[in-house]
């Protein structure tokens, strides 16, 4: 492998910044502050298995578990907890976000494309503690403020769960 | 309230008093069952033979099985089944368990295998079970062996209904005609939405809820829930609809959160089955609404109203569901054990239509019908916490008496207009008439046996 540049180095931890930020955001709850990580037509993904080797791949043809084509569906997603109204986000279980393995897989300065490993831990009083976890393939793009997300697919691992699912647990 | 009937409330259920744990006294307007049958073990065990073992069971669709070979592993109560397509085109099942020392003999849940070989000794079958290599079979056997005796055992029965399969391990069970009754109609209008039939959509997502089976089967034509645990997601929806000035396919179509806002009504279909509907606000909002002219004029005008007009949750009793809703669903309920049950559902959808139409039922399917959706998560959680509170020993009876004054014995208009035959009829939708339906068969279907 080649010599890494200074400039390789502070993209990397300019990525991890924003991803670390995004778990962190979500685990705390902050969630006005997580949609401003989202541009206005990010796209978000977590696609339903085929069988036991296949994703699915077309979100029009093919059953997603979650499939937002603008930051609109996460602002939904936001609302209705909001709303306080929602029995299962009332209370809200307790999670911790861990992600590793972050790389850089291609693009340029400008729009990026990383993939990392996450699991969540999660903690709801009636069920117990509960982890799962997966693979986020993100598109980052820098705009005048910095990088946003423009795009991000989750590979959830598991075809059977136990608990809900929604944006802040997975 | 007298509580002369049903078994003592301690200790554990016995099972010739099963059927006793439903108080069946509607004549007097009471109608109450027993919680124990939601977490007692014994209960759950009888079940299993009694009811999954014993009475028809959903095991896939046919379009997921179009060519000979293909095949889908499910479970019929307890048993592994392969239910696949043979060489001659029909549909036939068996236990999927090696005739020689019990291993599965298929590596995934569905697939293509016009042979199946077993992975721990190889021994080999036709896809219609008949044995046809024994490895070694000469050392094994040097005076010659009868193969047949080695066959895999068939599913005793094997039935579909306009592309619905369903299989009996019972020999004696009445035939699928006489199970089904009067939901047939009810499943036509489903299955009939398309002139190119009806196709299950690739991918399938299931969810483990913490609850007995028959919560998650009562909820599913519940409709006295909608209006609170889902009034946030009509809120979510409506304003959703109001920002993207949604109209067509794209409108998340609501009227039935609102009590009283549109016609309902539910029905008891006989044998456990029953279905409930509510008329959409916006029938223009159904992916179908497109297929008019190509539909219509193949089910006559009252049908088509029924179709695309109204809502309907359809139960097939004991575990499958056929919603047609804002999206349509397939939803089967497999019970692990007293206080946990399995969901797995599919999107089916009318072969040939548009795209628009296809990204609408998928974009509604997602968001009601998932357990990372917006509505199902807080049935789950409703559900986990029904389980829990049914444990309360002390408080032993759920009562189903909403609605006694208004029950309809028998047809009411709108069943009278396609010839429908419930057993009876009651509106609005949220009355409990068809859960006396479902219990009574449950009562008749646990009945000790001599
Ligand atoms: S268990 Fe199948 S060949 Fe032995
Ligand atoms: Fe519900």
């Amino acid at each position: 492998m080649s010599l890494v540049t200074d400039a390789e180095i502070r993209l990397q931890y300019e990525v991890e910044r924003l991803i670390f930020r995004e778990a962190y955001l979500l685990d705390n709850r902050m969630f006005d502050d997580w949609l401003g990580l989202y541009l206005e037509d990010a796209e978000y993904l977590m696609p339903a298995w085929i069988n036991e080797t296949t994703l699915a791949t077309d979100p029009n043809a093919e059953l997603f578990l979650i499939y937002f084509p603008t930051k609109a569906g996460l602002d939904d997603r936001v609302y209705r907890i909001n709303t306080r109204d929602s029995y299962a986000s009332a209370p809200m279980p307790r999670s911790a976000h861990v992600i590793g393995n972050v790389l850089i897989l291609g693009g340029d300065q400008d729009r990026i494309e990383v993939t990392c490993s996450w699991t969540v831990h999660q903690y709801a009083d009636r069920k117990g503690p509960r982890s799962h976890g997966g693979r986020y393939d993100y598109v980052l793009e820098r705009g005048t403020d910095g990088l946003k997300i423009a795009k991000k697919h989750i590979t959830f691992l598991n075809d059977r769960v136990d608990i809900p699912l929604d944006v802040y647990n997975v | 309230m007298p509580d002369a009937s049903g078994p003592d409330a301690s200790g554990p259920a016995q099972s010739d008093q099963f059927a006793q744990m439903v108080d069946d006294r509607a004549s007097e307007g009471q109608f109450r069952i027993d919680r124990r049958m939601y977490d007692d073990e014994a209960v759950f065990e009888a079940e299993m033979e009694r009811i999954f073992e014993a009475t028809w069971m959903y095991v896939a669709h046919e379009s997921q099985i179009p060519n000979a070979g293909d095949y889908i592993w499910t479970e019929v109560g307890r048993q592994p089944v392969i239910i696949n397509r043979l060489d001659d085109g029909s549909v036939s099942g068996v236990i999927n368990a090696c005739s020689h020392r019990g291993a599965l003999l298929t590596a995934n849940r569905q697939g293509n295998a016009r042979v199946l070989v077993c992975r721990y000794h190889g021994w080999t079958f036709k896809s219609s079970g008949e044995c046809i290599r024994i490895k070694d079979e000469a050392a094994g056997f040097p005076n010659g062996v009868d193969k047949s005796c080695y066959n895999l055992t068939p599913v005793p029965r094997v039935e579909s209904y306009k592309g619905f399969i369903f299989a009996c391990l019972n020999p004696d069970a009445p035939t699928l005609t006489e199970h089904l009754a009067e939901t047939r109609p009810f499943i036509d209008m489903l299955a009939d939405q398309s002139p190119e039939g009806m196709e299950v959509l690739p991918g399938s997502a299931a969810y483990v809820v913490d609850c007995n089976w028959k919560l998650q089967v009562e909820n599913g034509v519940d409709g006295y829930h909608v209006g609170v645990v889902h009034r946030n997601f009509a809120q979510t929806v409506r304003r959703r609809n109001e920002i993207n000035g949604a109209s067509g396919m794209k409108l998340t179509e609501n009227a039935r959160f609102d009590p009283g806002a549109v016609e309902t009504a539910c029905y008891d279909l006989g044998n456990g089955h029953n279905i409930i509907w509510s008329d959409r606000g916006a029938p223009e909002a159904a992916p179908l609404y497109e297929a008019k002219d190509k539909v219509l004029p193949e089910v006559g005008q009252e049908k088509w109203d029924w179709m695309v007009g109204r809502g309907r949750n359809l139960l097939l009793y004991p575990n499958l569901f056929l919603m047609d809703q804002s999206s349509t669903q397939i939803r089967i309920i497999q019970p692990l054990s007293a206080s946990s049950t399995e969901v797995r559902v599919y999107c089916i959808a009318p072969k040939g239509e548009s795209v628009q139409a296809r990204t609408a039922r998928l974009n509604k399917f997602r968001d009601f019908f998932l357990t990372s959706g917006l509505a199902t998560p807080d049935d789950s959680v409703a559900l986990e916490d029904t389980q829990a509170g049914v444990g309360g020993r002390l408080a032993k009876w759920s009562p189903f008496e909403r609605g006694q004054a208004t029950e309809i014995k028998g047809p009411d208009a709108h069943a009278r207009l396609l010839n429908i035959n419930p057993v009876a009829s009651n509106t609005p939708w949220d009355l409990e008439t068809i859960f006396v339906g479902q219990y009574r068969r449950w009562a008749e279907l646990m009945a000790a046996r001599t």
